[in-house]
């Protein structure tokens, strides 16, 4: 009941889009171009995004490129330790179909089997104009309340886990929990 | 859960120790973690959990062809991509027995070492990020888009040039370009003296980094260490002087090298190779001679490779990038082994002098070592 | 009578919100500031009020017990209470005799706020953070006594409004003028308790992932955002009122407080961040000093000018 004002909130939603705040977690060789995209020459703190080191405080997670099953892992508790509501880019080739790593043995295929992914950039690597373009759009989609990602995974969360499980063996996290037991609380 | 509980976990006996995990969510690991067992402030023991990254280039190289190839092996290294296709091409042009052209030779030179000042710049932002003075790093970011602009107008990538080519460059030097980059030159002169003022020469970066994480000049060599980590020890090894490739025979430059060894020496010596890079630039663009760009190489659809092996390597920005390429005779690598210099420094190196140093420096020595995660699973 | 109360109780809740708003636009001018300093053009300047929105908007934020809750409701009602006190264009909301005093130690409470909360949230990377944070704190505690007392000294009160009383006439009876060692201390000091650089240890972003603040997010950080934010209009305030001759005026409120904090902000911009036992060592040697000649200076010659 309260949660359906605090989605449908046009003041909450533009505040949203106005302050996506990203996760520090690069996964791959997209990393390389988001200092550039956030420095002098292209700037997105021009629309309040910045990035923070804290996982709880995030919004936005980047997936800067190939996802290897053991980044895919840390990927999945990243995200399921932000804070709803949140939101998925992925950026370059390499999640859409691995990209130049298509036979590799260590890269996963495609990504939104494991995790709901809100904007795709394609290319290799995406220059940081691509980048600004696709924060623009989520900030639009955000605006609008179609970025909905989060919400699908609570919704399908059945099937996401199924294919994580078929990936990663059954109870990966347990395993993975045991590891980082004083990380993660709930 | 309370520090106590916390303690008792972690701890064994009587000593209060904990662990720390240290990325790949961190803001300096960049992509792979070190576990820390951390008593008081103290690091007692460190352990890289490395293998996020790991794509397998030496099997993908088997299945591709040698052109192909290029575009795959640069993106071993990602902040320094030029450095490891020139190696590869190098190690091809070993194995097809063809020497580059002169023009070729000069204009790799100027990519180079473009492509180490880049780099370095870029170390800049993660080097100043890490002791907490945001500015310079901002700074050197934005001076590195200068450079990439250039790279893009020369080769049409930012990134990944795919520039260096078996048997020369691919493209010839745009009109005007040379001007535009002496420009450049002139200005990141400039600004290295600001560099200085606010960051090089900073007394709290000086106290921070005097004396912390020494490693001496045995210790460093008998672990393979190579490239700025050993030059701040003190032993000019350098492969532009020792086994030069390029143009660089034809060029005159010192190498710098430090005195202790300790980060500070490191983060010197980095700095002051981005002068003498672009010393080496103006230079070569004095000199740049006229001519072909590309040796005749084979036809790309018949680009048969007699049997044999090589090994090439460069000095790329973090130390000895190396390709062993042997053939079989077909148009595909037998096999393709890689020598990157992130392995020793980000794992070996890192775990040794990661011990008896405070939470505070473990970004500092890890920053003043400039690994490569990508590099170090391949 | 009744009406009177009225109007008192709506002045104060006014005046902590509109300070509430002005700590929110400090931080905006802080990032903007920073952002020019690194050539950008930065966000705009009402961008943390939208943080602090979007913070508030969460659907499920994490909270780890009741401790864990309280740190930052502690956090906000300390820099709240902290601004209650300060004389702002002659109102005097919560003056007493001996406010100076009881604003000093207020303005420890947010940090020692978010200390406790973190404790609780059982992170290591928290726990590094608290102890660097109590090790800051107790490191500032000494030349930051000293410094008031020389202050106190000087004046030969403790009363804040009467410090802005005796600082009026010309500009060399600002306390700047008149002791200058106890200015440069606190405003030291200041930079250890607003955690910037080069004192920013506890919440080191690049080493400890932020510190206290790890595991905050959500309703809790907005709380913690708003009491930074406050925490830095207070400081600022409480430097213009006890060393550069008070804010009687909104104009001179403003142009001061903006002084002071842009004074901070390029501070942060162009230093490095000390090792905590750097910082430790640093604070107790030269700050003490400098508070130690102060006090001599105020008792020797007192408030003669």
């Amino acid at each position: 009941m309260g949660f359906q004002v605090l989605e449908t909130s046009k003041l909450l939603n533009y505040a949203r889009a106005r302050s996506l705040w990203i996760v520090t977690f690069c996964t791959g060789c997209g990393g390389v171009e988001l200092p550039p995209t956030a420095t002098a020459r292209f700037d997105f703190e021009r629309f309040g995004i910045i990035s923070t080191p804290s996982i709880r405080q995030a919004d936005l997670l980047l997936i800067t490129g190939y996802v290897t099953p053991k980044t895919l892992k840390r990927i999945i508790i990243v995200y399921e330790m932000m804070r709803n509501p949140k939101y998925i880019i992925a950026h370059g080739s390499c999640p859409i179909n691995a990209g130049i790593y298509w036979d590799s043995y260590n890269t996963v295929k495609k990504l939104d089997l494991y995790i709901p992914v809100d904007v795709w950039i394609a290319g290799c690597m995406p220059r940081p104009e691509a980048i600004l373009r696709a924060l623009v759009k989520l900030m639009r989609m955000v605006k609008e309340g179609k970025a909905l990602g989060w919400k699908r995974y609570l919704e399908n969360f059945e099937f996401y886990r199924k294919n994580q499980d078929r990936l990663f063996g059954k109870d990966w996290r347990k395993r993975e929990i045991e590891k980082l037991r004083f990380y993660i609380h709930d | 859960m309370s520090i106590q509980e916390m303690r008792r976990i972690g701890g064994e006996g009587s000593r209060e120790t904990f662990e720390l995990i240290i990325g790949p969510v961190h803001m300096e690991t960049e992509n792979f973690s070190i576990i820390v067992t951390v008593e008081g402030d103290t690091v007692v023991e460190a352990k890289v959990n490395a293998g996020f990254l790991h794509r397998a280039f030496e099997k993908l190289a088997e299945n591709r062809t040698y052109i192909q190839n290029v575009p795959l092996l640069l993106r071993v290294c990602v902040p320094d991509p030029d450095h490891a296709e020139t190696a590869y091409s190098m190690a091809v042009e070993q194995l097809l027995d063809i020497e580059i052209p002169d023009r070729a030779k000069y204009i790799r030179t100027i990519v180079l070492e473009m492509a180490r000042i880049s780099a370095h710049l870029f170390w800049t932002f993660g080097m100043s990020a890490a002791v907490g003075l945001y500015t310079v790093g901002q700074w050197s970011v934005a001076d590195r888009e200068r450079f990439i602009e250039l790279f893009e107008e020369l080769t049409g990538a930012r990134i990944y040039h795919i520039y260096n080519f078996p048997g020369g460059v691919r493209y010839d030097i745009p009109m005007g370009w040379t001007d535009k980059l002496m420009k450049v030159v002139n200005h990141m002169e400039k600004r290295l003296k600001e560099y200085d003022k606010v960051f090089f020469e900073n007394d709290i970066l000086i106290t921070r980094s005097r004396g912390l994480a020494k490693i001496s000049t045995e210790e460093a060599i008998s672990l393979g260490v190579t490239g700025p980590n050993l030059r701040a020890t003190g032993v000019p090894y350098d492969f532009r002087k020792l086994d030069p490739y390029a143009a660089y025979p034809y060029i005159d430059f010192e190498i710098p090298t430090g005195k202790y060894g300790d980060a500070y020496d490191r983060i010197m010596v980095r700095r002051r190779e981005i002068e003498i890079s672009l010393n080496i630039i103006k230079q070569a663009i004095k000199e740049l001679p006229s001519g072909p760009i590309m040796a005749p190489i084979p036809h790309p659809l018949y680009y048969n490779v007699p049997p044999g092996d090589a090994y090439a390597r460069v000095e790329s920005s973090k130390g000895e990038f190396g390709f062993y390429v042997v053939s079989d005779g077909s148009d595909r690598p037998w096999r393709v082994h890689i020598r990157g210099p992130s392995f020793i420094h980000g794992v070996q190196l890192l775990e040794k002098l990661l011990k008896n140093v405070r939470i505070a420096d473990i970004p500092v020595v890890l920053k003043s070592l400039d690994n490569c995660p990508p590099d170090i699973d391949r | 009578m009744a009406l009177d109360v009225i109007v008192e109780i709506l002045a104060t809740v006014g005046m902590v919100f509109l300070l509430l708003i002005l700590g929110l636009i400090f931080m905006g001018i802080a990032r903007k500031v920073s952002a020019r300093i690194h050539r950008r053009i930065g966000p705009p300047l009402y961008q943390p009020i939208l943080d602090v929105i979007k913070l508030w908007s969460k659907i499920d934020p994490s909270s780890h017990g009741l401790t864990f809750d309280l740190g930052s409701l502690i956090a906000l009602g300390g820099a709240i209470t902290a601004a209650l006190l300060l004389p702002i264009m002659g109102l005097k909301l919560l003056s007493f005799s001996g406010d100076f005093i009881v604003l000093m130690y207020l303005m420890e409470l947010p940090a020692l706020g978010i200390m406790l909360g973190a404790a609780a949230s059982g992170n290591p990377f928290s726990a590094v953070g608290v102890y660097r944070g109590l090790i800051l704190i107790t490191g500032a505690q000494l030349p930051y006594a000293l410094a008031v007392m020389a202050v106190a000294a000087e004046y030969k009160t403790l009363s804040l409004t009467e410090i802005v009383a005796l600082q009026q006439g010309s500009i060399l009876n600002w306390g700047l003028f008149r002791n200058p060692f106890a200015a440069l201390v606190i405003a030291i000091i200041g930079l250890a308790l607003l955690d910037v650089q080069p004192f920013d240890i506890p919440s080191a972003p690049a080493e400890i992932s932020m510190g206290p603040m790890v595991e905050y997010g959500g309703k809790h950080l907005a709380l913690m955002l708003t009491a930074h934010g406050l925490e830095f209009v207070v400081f600022a305030t409480m430097y213009s009122i006890v060393f550069l001759g008070g804010v009687s005026d909104p104009i001179s409120f403003i142009v001061k407080t903006v002084f002071v904090a842009l004074l901070a902000i390029f501070i942060m911009n162009v230093y490095p961040r000390w090792r905590i036992e750097q910082a430790f060592s640093y604070l107790w040697k030269y700050p003490t000093a400098l508070a130690l000649l102060g006090l001599v200076k105020a008792v020797m010659l007192g408030g003669a000018m």
